[in-house]
C-alpha cells in the first residue's frame, strides 16, 4: 500500500508524540509510586496513589494504544512492513508485552487508590514494590524500543527477504 | 546506479549480502536466508532470562 508523504509523516508525528507522552507519564509514575513506597507523610502517600490511577488511566493507556496502533499502522503502509525486518518485530513485541503488563498491573494500582481514598492504607508494602518494580520494567522496555526505532538494526526475515526480491518492492526496501 | 553497494573501498559488501543488499560483510551473508541475526538471538534469550527473574521475584 503506498500513501502520501504528507500522511506518512502524520503517522509519524502521532507515533512519536504518543511514544513520548508514555514514556514521560510512565517516568512521572515511577516518580509517584517511589513517594507512597518511601515517604512517611500519610498525605502524600494518598495522594500519590489516587494521582497514580488517574496518570495510568487518563495518559498512559491511551498514549499506549495510540502508540501501538500508530505503529503497526506505519509499519503496514511504509516499505518498512510489519514482518519484513527483525527490529520492527521486535519493537512490536515490546510494545505488545509492555501494553499488556500495564493493562493486567491495574488492579493492584485499583486496590491501593481505592484504600487512599477511603483514607486508609493498610499495609500493602510487597504490592507497593510490585508496582515500583512493573512500572521500572516498562521503562526500561519503551527505552529498549526506542533504541530499536532509532538504530534499526540489520536483518530481514523471510517475509522480508521475498519482498526484496519481489520488483515491486525491492526499489522502496533499497531506498530505506 | 544509486541504490547498488559500493563494489569497492569502504562500504564495500560481498556474496548474497550485496545482491540482495541486506548488510555488511560475511555476517551479513549468513543472515541472507532469513535466519535471526546474531543480535536477535542474543538479546531475546536476554530478554527470558531478565522475565524468568523478574516474574520469580516480583511476581505476575
Amino acid at each position: 500500500m503506498t500513501i502520501t508523504p504528507r500522511i506518512r509523516k502524520l503517522l509519524l508525528a502521532i507515533h512519536i508524540a504518543s511514544s513520548i507522552g508514555w514514556f514521560g507519564a510512565v517516568a512521572s509514575f515511577i516518580a509517584l509510586a517511589i513517594a507512597g513506597r518511601t515517604s512517611r507523610d500519610a498525605e502524600l502517600v494518598r495522594a500519590a496513589y489516587l494521582a497514580m490511577k488517574v496518570t495510568a488511566v487518563f495518559v498512559i493507556i491511551p498514549f499506549s494504544l495510540i502508540a501501538l496502533l500508530s505503529g503497526v499502522a506505519q509499519s503496514l503502509v511504509t516499505p518498512w512492513g510489519l514482518a519484513r525486518h527483525y527490529w520492527v518485530l521486535a519493537k512490536l513485541a515490546l510494545t505488545v508485552v509492555a501494553t499488556f503488563l500495564l493493562l493486567t498491573h491495574l488492579t493492584p494500582v485499583n486496590w491501593l487508590s481505592n484504600a487512599a481514598m477511603k483514607g486508609t492504607l493498610p499495609d500493602y508494602g510487597w504490592m507497593r514494590v510490585q508496582i515500583l518494580a512493573y512500572a521500572c520494567g516498562g521503562l526500561a522496555m519503551l527505552i529498549a524500543a526506542f533504541t530499536l526505532a532509532i538504530f534499526k538494526p540489520r536483518g530481514l526475515t523471510r517475509s522480508g527477504l521475498r519482498a526484496q526480491r519481489h520488483p515491486e518492492t525491492r526499489g522502496e526496501l533499497a531506498r530505506k | 546506479m544509486a541504490d547498488s553497494p559500493p563494489s569497492r573501498g569502504i562500504g564495500a559488501r560481498s556474496g548474497l549480502a550485496a545482491e540482495t543488499g541486506t548488510g555488511r560483510g560475511v555476517r551479513a551473508d549468513r543472515a541472507a536466508d532469513g535466519s535471526p541475526p546474531r543480535w536477535v538471538k542474543v538479546s531475546g534469550i536476554a530478554a527470558v532470562v531478565i522475565a524468568v527473574a523478574f516474574i520469580a521475584i516480583f511476581g505476575i
